[in-house]
C-alpha cells in the first residue's frame, strides 16, 4: 500500500528539522518510512540514507536526493521579561515574521509569537519595512527566569503551521520545501518492489541543504559512491511575480532541469521515460545554477552523474508554501521508472 | 487559577467563529443560542447585533442620575478583508478592514466566504529568491496581497467564492506559556468581551439576580470599521450608563519604554480614562474602580490616549449617555495572533458582576447615584 500523499507530507513536515537539527527526527522518519526500504543506514552528516535493494549483486547505484532540512532560526538571547531573541537559520523571509508562530524546540516543545509593534507605538513609515531578524522578539509567555530553565541559547526554533488542504489537490504549511520532495521520494520507493527493479536505490534525505553548504548530501554521497544520481528539491510555481520561465507550473507535474550543471544523458532519459509511462513533466532552463543540492553532488568523488527534478511551490521560504501532491505523486512515478527494469540506463 | 470553564471554552468557539465585520452572524448565533436561556428577552437588531435583556426589580431608585438602564456593549466583529476581485489565474484580490499594519498579513493563512461556508487560503508572496536583494526588507504591500485558495482558473474560484465575500485570518486557539496563562487566537479583540459579557449573564441568571435597573447586554456590529452597530443598539436601548467591554493593545514586550506599554498583561481589566474616541465619565469610572478597590479584583488605567471603541458612539446617543470602558489587555491585536491573559479574563469577569451586584443592592445603587451627582 502507498501512503497517502498528503499525510505523508504532514508527517514529514510535523518532524522538525532545522538545518544542524536533522538527526533529532531519526525515529519519527523511520518510524514513518521504514517500512518502504530494506535498510536505514545513520550518516554521520546527519543525513538519512534509506535503501531499497533490487536483489542483484552487484546492481548499479541510484541516489535519489531530497534535503530533509528545514529553514528557521536559533535562539540567539533571552531577555528578563521572557521573550526571545533569534538568528535565522537559512534564507528566512523577512515580509512574513510579525506576528508568525513558532514552536521552540527547547527541554519541553514551547509555543512562541513573533512580536509585532502595535500601531501607536509605530513610527511613521514604521509599516512599510519588515523588522530586521536581529530586531524580533518571541513572545513565550514565561518569565525570563523559567525560560531560561526550558531553553538555551542556540536551541532551534521552527514555524508552527501545520498542513493543510485548499481547493482540488492543493495543500499548504510549513516546510513544503523540503518535504514534499522527501515525500516524492518515499512514495516512489513505496511504488516499487524488487523484481521490478534494476537499480539499488539510495534515498538520501539530506541535512544541511538551506545552509547552503549541501554538506549532508555529498558526504552521504561519497560513502554511497552511486553510479547517477536524481536531486529533486522544489522550484518555483507560475504565480504573481514569477514569470512562466523562472519555474514550472502548478499541478503540470514535476519540472526537470535543464542546466549546464546537470548531466545531459540523464536529464534526456528522464525526459524520454516520462513521456513513455505518460506522467505529466515539464522542464526550465537553470542555466548556471539550479539553486539545489546537484552541483555539489555532481563534483563528489570522481564525479557524479546528477539531474535535477523539481516539485513547483509557491511562496517559497514562508510557513504556508503551497504544494499541489498531483505534482508530487507524478515526480514519484518518475522516479519509480527510473529505478525500474527498462528505467535508466547506464 | 479557578477559571469558569465554560468561560474558556465559549471563547475558543467564539474565537474560531468567522465574523469579520459586516459579516457577524455566524458570532452572533453562537452568543443568542448561548444566552438565550440566561436572559429575559432578546431583542432584535437591525444591524444584525443581539441584545440580551434583563428586567430590573421593577422599582427604579429615586433621583435624576440614578441609572434606569445599564447597557454593556461587546462587538463581535473581527478585523478582515473583502473579496474585491479574481484574476484569471484564480487568485482573490483583497481590500483590507484590518487597520494600517498590512506587515502581519503576507504569509498568513485564511478563511474566505460567507456566514453559511468558508475555504481555507493563504496570502501568497513572491518567493524571496526572486525580490531583488535591496527590496527584501520592504513589507507587501496591499496592492501585491493576494489570497490563493488551491483555484487554476477564475472559473475555479467562482465556484467556492463570489466578489463582495470577506475573509478572516486562519488561527488555532492555543493556551501556552508558564502555567497556560497566555490565549492566543484570532478575534480575541473582542470576543473576549461577548465571553464576558456571556458568562455574567449564565451567573446573573445561576444567583438568580434581580438588579435595580434594567440591563441590556448588546453584542454589537462593524466596530472595526468604526461605523459601530453599538451606535443604533444605544439609541434602541435609551441607556442612561454604558460599559464597553473591549481589548486593548498592550504594548508591555521587551524594548518598549514603561510608559508606553498601555497595559499589561496579568493586571486585570484596563479602564479607559480617554482614548481617541471618548472621554470617559469620571464619577462613573471612579465608581467601577472603588468597587475594584473594595472587592480586591485587579485592574489597571489604560496608559495611553491611543484607540477607540464602541463608547465614541454610545455617549453620544440621544442626549448622551454615561460611558466607562474596560478592556483586557491583548498583544498583537488586529493580527492573526492576539495574546491575552486568562486571569485578566477572571477579573474582567469578577469586576462586570461586581457592578452588577452593586446595582442589585437599593444601598449600593443610591451609593452609585449619590457619589456621581
Amino acid at each position: 500500500m502507498y501512503p497517502d500523499t498528503k499525510e505523508l507530507v504532514a508527517a514529514l513536515a510535523s518532524i522538525m528539522s532545522v538545518s544542524g537539527q536533522e538527526e533529532q527526527g531519526r525515529e519519527k522518519l523511520c518510524a514513518l518510512a521504514g517500512s518502504y526500504f530494506d535498510a536505514y543506514l545513520p550518516d554521520p552528516s546527519g543525513t538519512h540514507v534509506f535503501v531499497k535493494r533490487c536483489g542483484r549483486e552487484g546492481a548499479p547505484k541510484l541516489l535519489l536526493d531530497a534535503h530533509f532540512d528545514e529553514i528557521g532560526m536559533l535562539v540567539s538571547d533571552i531577555t528578563e521579561e521572557g521573550f526571545l531573541r533569534v538568528v535565522s537559520v537559512g534564507g528566512l523571509d523577512r515580509r512574513i515574521l510579525p506576528a508568525a508562530e513558532v514552536l521552540i524546540y527547547g527541554k519541553e516543545t514551547l509555543y512562541g509569537v513573533i512580536a509585532a509593534v502595535p500601531p501607536h507605538l509605530q513610527k511613521a513609515g514604521d509599516h512599510k519595512t519588515a523588522p530586521e531578524i536581529g530586531d524580533l522578539l518571541i513572545d513565550t509567555g514565561y518569565d525570563g527566569e523559567t525560560l531560561r530553565r526550558l531553553v538555551d541559547i542556540g536551541t532551534p526554533v521552527g514555524f508552527y503551521e501545520k498542513t493543510a488542504s485548499l481547493l482540488g489537490s492543493r495543500i499548504c504549511g510549513r516546510s513544503m520545501d523540503n518535504k514534499a520532495c522527501c515525500a516524492a521520494a518515499i512514495l516512489g520507493a513505496a511504488m516499487l518492489s524488487s523484481e521490478q527493479m534494476a537499480w539499488d536505490l539510495y534515498v538520501t534525505l539530506s541535512a544541511r541543504e538551506e545552509t547552503g553548504l549541501a554538506s549532508g548530501c555529498s558526504a552521504a554521497a561519497y560513502r554511497i559512491r552511486p553510479d547517477a544520481a536524481i536531486v529533486t528539491d522544489v522550484t518555483f510555481a507560475v504565480s504573481p511575480g514569477v514569470r512562466e520561465d523562472e519555474g514550472g507550473k502548478m499541478g503540470g507535474g514535476p519540472v526537470v532541469s535543464l542546466s549546464a550543471v546537470t548531466d545531459r544523458g540523464l536529464t534526456r532519459q528522464l525526459l524520454r521515460l516520462a513521456q513513455e509511462r505518460e506522467i505529466p513533466c515539464q522542464t526550465c532552463v537553470d542555466a548556471c545554477d539550479t539553486g539545489t543540492n546537484a552541483t555539489m553532488l555532481s563534483l563528489v568523488g570522481e564525479g557524479i552523474p546528477t539531474a535535477v527534478v523539481s516539485v513547483p511551490i509557491t511562496s517559497m521560504h514562508t510557513y504556508n508554501e503551497i504544494a499541489d501532491t498531483s505534482d508530487i505523486e507524478y515526480a514519484a512515478r518518475l522516479f519509480a521508472a527510473a529505478a525500474e527494469k527498462g528505467g535508466l540506463r547506464l | 487559577m479557578n477559571q469558569d470553564w465554560t468561560t474558556l471554552s465559549l471563547l475558543e468557539t467564539l474565537s474560531c467563529t468567522f465574523g469579520p465585520s459586516g459579516c457577524e452572524d455566524a458570532v452572533a448565533d453562537v452568543i443568542r443560542t448561548h444566552v438565550e436561556r440566561y436572559c429575559d428577552e432578546i431583542l432584535p437588531d437591525s444591524m444584525g447585533g443581539v441584545i440580551a435583556y434583563v428586567r430590573g426589580d421593577g422599582t427604579p431608585l429615586d433621583g435624576p442620575v440614578c441609572p434606569r438602564r445599564l447597557m454593556f456593549s461587546s462587538h463581535m466583529d473581527e478585523v478582515g478583508f473583502m473579496i474585491r476581485s479574481i484574476t484569471e489565474e484564480g487568485l482573490l484580490k483583497i481590500s483590507s478592514m484590518c487597520g494600517g499594519d498590512t506587515r502581519v498579513l503576507a504569509g498568513r493563512r485564511v478563511w474566505v466566504g460567507n456566514e453559511s461556508s468558508q475555504v481555507q487560503g493563504v496570502f501568497g508572496v513572491k518567493p524571496l529568491h526572486l525580490v531583488k536583494s535591496e527590496d527584501r526588507g520592504q513589507a507587501v504591500e496591499l496592492e501585491e496581497l493576494y489570497i490563493d485558495i488551491g483555484a487554476s482558473t477564475r472559473e475555479d474560484a467562482e465556484g467556492v467564492v463570489h466578489v463582495g465575500d470577506y475573509g478572516t485570518f486562519a488561527s488555532d486557539f492555543v493556551i501556552f506559556g508558564k502555567d497556560k496563562e497566555y490565549i492566543k487566537g484570532k478575534a480575541l479583540d473582542d470576543r473576549v468581551g461577548c465571553a464576558i459579557l456571556c458568562s455574567a449573564l449564565r451567573q446573573i441568571y445561576a444567583a438568580g439576580l434581580r438588579p435595580a435597573c434594567d440591563l441590556y447586554f448588546a453584542f454589537t456590529c462593524r466596530e472595526e470599521l468604526g461605523i459601530s452597530g453599538a451606535r443604533t443598539a444605544a439609541y434602541k436601548i435609551d441607556p442612561d450608563f454604558a460599559i464597553v467591554l473591549e481589548a486593548t493593545a498592550a504594548g508591555d514586550i521587551t524594548g518598549t519604554a514603561d510608559y508606553r506599554q498601555v497595559a499589561h498583561l496579568g493586571r486585570g481589566g484596563a479602564v479607559s480614562l480617554m482614548d481617541r474616541s471618548t472621554i470617559y465619565d469620571r464619577p462613573f469610572t471612579d465608581w467601577i474602580l472603588k468597587a475594584a478597590e473594595e472587592e480586591q479584583i485587579p485592574c489597571q488605567i489604560k496608559q495611553y490616549v491611543s484607540g477607540g471603541n464602541d463608547a465614541g458612539h454610545i455617549h453620544k446617543s440621544r442626549a448622551g449617555v454615561r460611558c466607562a470602558a474596560v478592556s483586557a489587555p491583548a498583544r498583537y491585536i488586529h493580527t492573526a495572533s492576539n495574546v491575552v491573559a486568562k486571569r485578566d479574563i477572571e477579573s474582567m469577569e469578577q469586576l462586570v458582576m461586581a457592578v452588577i451586584r452593586r446595582l442589585c443592592s437599593k444601598k449600593e445603587g443610591r451609593i452609585l447615584r449619590c457619589e456621581i451627582s
